[in-house]
């Protein structure tokens, strides 16, 4: 009788199981495999959103790879990521070491310096445009110190103007998340560094760095991923010109999907940008995995 | 090796708060010095300041005759151990070892030797290339240890090394650190808020309270002759009772009598004019079935009493008997045989610590022992 | 990708205009025209969605204009929808493939041929507008006007804001450099000689002569267009199917874009602004330009502070060139109510609605003879008028918006001395082979 009952009781809960998961498994299904796959069909299309999808096979990828402007935007895209990653996480940290220590003083600066990643983008960009435009603030303060003209006409220029822009906007976003890293650290290990002889540059590189490795890989993550996909600073303020010197990535994809019609072509395009940031993800977790297991 | 600290007049202050008090200890070279006191009395602070990882509001702090008030504190030649042990979590055992070294540039293969060198001492060669979540409290606790042996300080401060072991542990580790203080013969601080380890320890301890030193000295005289009411009423256990008690000259003695119990005592024993009214104290283990007060000790000097037990905890060697004599509560320890219900009690007069109320200590009853030669 | 011909099928006549026919082009606008739920039963009724650019004078015209259509068909409803011109074609792209297509939609002339090459517009309802043939309908407009229209014999669409593009210059700024502000000049040699002179950099920052527009698609377009046609080059072959832009011609056209104008300066209304602010004297513009600049700067008024003149031409040239383009009243090919879409459409093309246009709005309609009604007597009015025979409204490309920014980034590529003329304009010929062909 008690195996009965217990048999009748797992069926049950299976039941029960499938039942509980099945919401999941339609979101996945709607939300993801459905989309997913779609694109993966569209990639081997010519698609101009009017008439029927028409198989073309491996052209789309193809002509992807000949394509000069596709190779262009892949090197504005690693100059962008690198650009906007690797100054915005320096110049985070750096600030949030002073930033991270108790004080009022320091709360209100905290919070005075997220103000930019609170403003809509949209908004900071407008900002940005007149700060860029000809007799703006940025031609009074920087023509004669860099003898720059044309922020945003310049197209030498202009890719370091939007980075300007693109880290003064999440500049505070890492400062918050590094300050928080760094408030997590215990205080005592900083007292034992004192005493076995290490000086601030030291104990910084050798016990604050090696410590933060956890939110360091985070911040990287979305930094880096953030970069990757980012397409609205460099389309609000250049439209990826001039001479198409900011045309990131994705700004190439849309343009050939909503500028140019191109919709098989993109969705190759997006395609590759989804291999390229699961890569990029699963390097980076592994990363973190790794650091986990030492 | 190792060399002395001297803390002179050092004063801490916390906004308005005064934490240290014109604080002044020697710790003579290679001496065991331990620092007891409860909690928040300021030995952490004390550490800090000598550690250099506090600065200090007056005073100064010299290390092996070298005034190091300002210095930085890893040029001040000191190891220090944390009470949760500090290691840097990022590094292996080896790592945590050598980083005060290569802060210091030593060159590679002597680090490599020393390193070696100490995890042998402590113990942890098998465990070199383990991080310190790999280990147990008691590894770690060698590791800490460890770290601050490597550079041959000067001098060691450890801040409660133990107090995050559990009880078994915590008794190894002292028979560790005590065999590892007799090897090395290092100047010791060692803080803690645990008479044992203080008394055990301590080639002398330092008692502490209210962000001052109440008494200076070896174990013994601080156990036998407490030099104030906080003193006597923190270290031994269960506490020393305490009555207060009136003084009146008769003749060539002084009666001390506190309720039920009356002492004489020679007039000439005492340093001076004892005030009319003091605290008088005996520890548990003096109040003795009335019987077995030891022979010899002048008649009239022990006071004998009849009391109720209230309580009685029995300890298996031994029992504390919570006595009731006339509303005043009275604790005696015991030989279990010997603990029995509702028999005379005796305290001899030489087994007595008399204060004044206000702390300060008037006189110890083991003035007597002395003259009379009854103990040794 | 099929080759749309226009004016090649009005000269070749049945030949090619047959071959069309078999082609699966126009059997699609057959289909279309049989699943519509349209009727073209004669009566204007039901629900006409319109969709089209916000723009305030020409608002104030339109509603006016609905409430007297309103007033003679009562049962006709007109809901316009008013959409930020950036957003205008991506919306319209994603409504014409679902089932939210409007009834009627102000386009650009230049985006035509991608939705005609996709089907997706009507061409105009002879019964509804009332007209036999097509021939006839077109006699109803300035020759040459409905040309960007036209494909294949069919009109696609009716002009609503007309252009050519002008010589706007600054009278004030010339008479300070010692011009005469009565003479601006007739050719581009002039033009870049002018420029010289106009160029300064003093206390209010840096002062140009001609400015050009170095990011906008479609005035990429416009710029070239007069100056390669006027050295006798095309930038793109008659029938839309190849590009030329690495030609003498091309080559020449670039250079001179390159020699005057400086891509780096910047305004937050682009050169319009600039024009406005005095910041550069010259510029080619369309006739909205006269109330534009005045807009940005109220103290810039038109025949006293700055002026238009004909498009210029090259001192060798031996015909005359200009450029133009035109918005149109479109009808989309799932539109739910075309006969009165067009039925409304053409009530708009009445005099009484057209001079309302030009007087309030500033907007062409180039219906036959408006050049003579007494609200086009303005100067600017009588220089399009006379442009308009000799205008080049751009060839029509399905492909448009690819083809002039590859325009857009040869001439950036160009001005900002990243590539010499000759390779910017191989790149873009080589670009163009994948997308035009
Ligand atoms: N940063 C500070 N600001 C204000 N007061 C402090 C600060 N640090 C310590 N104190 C105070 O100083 C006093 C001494 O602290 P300390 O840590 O030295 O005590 P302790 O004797 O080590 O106590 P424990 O045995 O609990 O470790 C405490 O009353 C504490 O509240
Ligand atoms: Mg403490």
């Amino acid at each position: 009788m008690s195996t009965a009952i217990r048999v009748a009781g797992a069926s049950r809960q299976r039941r029960a199981g499938i039942g509980l998961a099945t919401p999941a498994a339609l979101f996945f299904l709607i939300f993801w495999v459905v989309p997913f796959g779609y694109s993966v069909y569209l990639s081997f299309t010519s698609y101009d959103l009017a008439s029927a999808p028409e198989w073309i096979g491996l052209d789309n990828y193809r002509r992807m790879l000949e394509a000069p402007q596709f190779w262009h935007s892949i090197r504005v895209t690693l100059v962008y990521v690198g650009g906007a990653v690797v100054p915005t996480m320096v110049l985070a940290l750096l600030l949030a070491i002073p930033l991270s220590r108790p004080g009022r003083a320091r709360a209100v600066l905290r919070s005075l310096i997220f103000i930019p990643a609170a403003i809509p983008l949209f908004a900071a960009s407008m900002i940005w445009r007149v700060i860029y435009s000809t007799g703006g603030l940025a031609d009074r303060i920087g023509e004669h110190t860099f003898g720059v003209q044309g922020w945003l006409t310049d197209p030498d220029v202009a890719m370091w103007s939007v980075l300007v822009m693109v880290i003064w906007k999440y500049l505070g976003l890492y400062v918050i998340l590094f300050v928080a890293g760094l408030q997590a650290l215990p205080q005592n290990v900083y007292e034992a560094a004192a005493i076995d002889g290490s000086r601030a540059v030291r104990t910084f590189f050798l016990v604050t760095l090696p410590q933060l490795k956890r939110t360091l890989l985070f911040v990287l993550v979305i930094a880096v991923t953030g970069a990757f996909n980012s397409f609205a600073p460099a389309y609000l303020l250049t439209q990826g010109g001039p001479a198409r010197a900011t045309e990131v990535f994705p700004l190439y994809l849309y343009n050939n999907a909503f500028s140019f019609s191109r919709m098989g072509f993109a969705a190759a395009l997006a395609l590759l940008l989804l291999v390229v940031l699961l890569a990029l993800s699963i390097a980076q977790f592994r990363l973190i995995r790794d650091e986990e297991d030492r | 090796m190792t060399t002395g600290i001297s803390v002179r007049g050092v004063r801490k202050r916390y906004g308005d708060t005064v934490v240290l008090d014109d604080l002044d200890l020697e710790v003579g070279a290679g001496e065991f010095l331990a620092v007891v006191g409860p909690s928040g009395c300021g030995k952490s602070t004390l550490m800090r300041i000598v550690a250099g990882i506090e600065p200090l509001t007056a005073g100064s702090v010299v290390i092996g005759g070298e005034d190091v008030t300002y210095a930085h504190p890893g040029d001040r030649g000191i190891g220090m151990v944390f009470q949760d042990y500090a290691l840097y979590p990022h590094l292996n055992v080896e790592g945590n070892l050598a980083f005060g070294l290569r802060a210091h540039r030593v060159d590679k293969a002597e680090v490599r030797r020393r390193v070696a060198a100490t995890a042998r001492q402590i113990g942890l060669t098998e465990h070199l290339a383990k991080k310190p979540g790999q280990l147990s409290g008691g590894q770690r606790q060698r590791v800490a240890l460890g770290r601050a042996m490597i550079r041959e300080p000067r001098a060691y401060l450890m801040d409660e090394p133990l107090s995050n072991l559990d009880a078994a542990l915590r008794v190894q580790m002292r028979a560790e650190l005590i065999e590892f203080h007799q090897r090395v013969a290092g100047t010791v601080l060692y803080v803690t808020h645990d008479q044992v380890e203080a008394m055990t320890m301590g080639d002398r301890v330092a008692v502490m309270n209210g962000g001052r030193f109440e008494q200076i000295a070896d174990p013994t005289t601080i156990y036998e002759q407490p030099a104030t009411l906080f003193v006597a009423g923190f270290l031994g256990s269960p506490r020393m009772n305490f009555l207060d008690a009136v003084t009146g000259v008769e003749g060539d003695s002084v009666r001390v009598t506190a309720g039920p119990l009356s002492w004489t005592v020679p007039a000439g024993q005492l340093d001076g004019p004892l005030p009319e009214s003091v605290v008088v104290g005996f520890r548990p283990e003096t109040v003795l079935p009335s019987g077995s007060v030891l022979p010899g000790s002048a008649a009239g000097q022990a006071a004998t009493f009849a009391g109720d037990v209230a309580l009685r905890e029995y300890l298996g060697n031994e029992a504390i008997l919570h006595l009731d004599v006339d509303g005043h509560r009275i604790v005696s320890r015991l030989p279990a045989r010997v603990a029995q219900d509702a028999v005379p009690f005796a305290v001899d007069a030489t087994d007595l610590h008399l204060f004044d109320p206000a702390g300060p200590a008037l006189w110890h009853g083991s003035a007597l022992r002395a003259l009379t030669g009854l103990r040794q | 990708m099929e080759r749309l011909s226009r004016r090649t099928v009005l000269k070749t006549g049945l030949g090619l205009g047959a071959a069309a026919g078999l082609s699966p082009f126009l059997q699609g606008c057959g289909d279309n025209g049989e699943s519509g739920s349209d009727d073209n039963s004669g009566t204007p009724q039901g629900t006409v969605k319109v969709w089209m650019h916000q723009e305030d004078l020409f608002n104030q015209v339109f509603q006016s204009a609905v409430a007297d259509y309103r007033k003679q068909f009562p049962n006709v409803t007109i809901e316009p929808l008013q959409i930020p011109l950036p957003q205008l074609d991506t919306k319209l792209q994603t409504a014409l493939i679902g089932d939210q297509a409007p009834d009627i939609v102000k386009t650009g002339g230049w985006t035509l041929a991608n939705y005609i090459r996709k089907r997706q517009l009507e061409p105009v309802s002879l019964p509804a507008v009332g007209a036999k043939s097509y021939d006839e309908f077109a006699d109803r407009y300035q020759e040459n006007a409905l040309s960007s229209l036209t494909f294949d014999e069919r009109v696609y669409g009716v002009p609503i804001d007309f252009n050519t593009t002008y010589l706007f210059y600054r009278r004030d700024r010339f008479a300070q450099a010692g011009l005469d502000p009565d003479k601006p000049p007739t050719t581009w040699e002039q033009v870049a000689e002018y420029s010289k002179k106009l160029t300064t950099t003093g206390a209010g920052g840096k002062k140009i002569g001609w400015q050009w527009f170095y990011t906008t698609p479609i005035w990429s377009e416009l710029e070239l267009t007069p100056l390669v046609r006027g050295l006798g080059g095309r930038i793109l072959s008659e029938d839309g199917s190849s590009s030329s832009l690495s030609s003498p011609e091309g080559i020449k056209a670039l250079e001179y874009v390159a020699s005057v104008g400086d891509p780096k300066l910047s305004n937050k209304n682009d050169v319009y602004g600039m024009f406005a602010d005095g910041v550069a004297a010259m510029q080619l513009s369309g006739v909205f330009s006269v109330s534009l600049t005045h807009s940005f700067n109220s103290k810039a008024v038109f025949g006293d502070t700055f002026d238009c003149a004909p498009v210029p031409q090259w001192a060798s040239a031996k015909e005359k060139t200009a450029s133009g383009y035109t918005w149109a009243w479109t009808v989309p090919a799932k539109a739910k109510n075309k006969f009165t879409a067009w039925h409304f459409i053409n009530f708009l093309q009445d005099r009484k609605v057209t001079d309302a246009s030009l007087k309030t709005a500033g907007l062409i309609v180039p219906t036959k003879d408006w050049q003579k009604e007494p609200v086009a007597k303005g100067k600017e009015f009588q220089i399009l008028s006379d442009q308009v025979s000799y205008a080049d409204f751009g060839t029509p490309v399905p492909a448009w918006n690819e083809m002039a920014q590859a325009l857009t980034d040869a001439i950036a590529a160009v001005a900002n001395g990243k590539k010499p003329a000759d390779k910017a304009a191989k790149d873009f010929d080589d670009a163009m082979k994948g997308v035009l062909g």
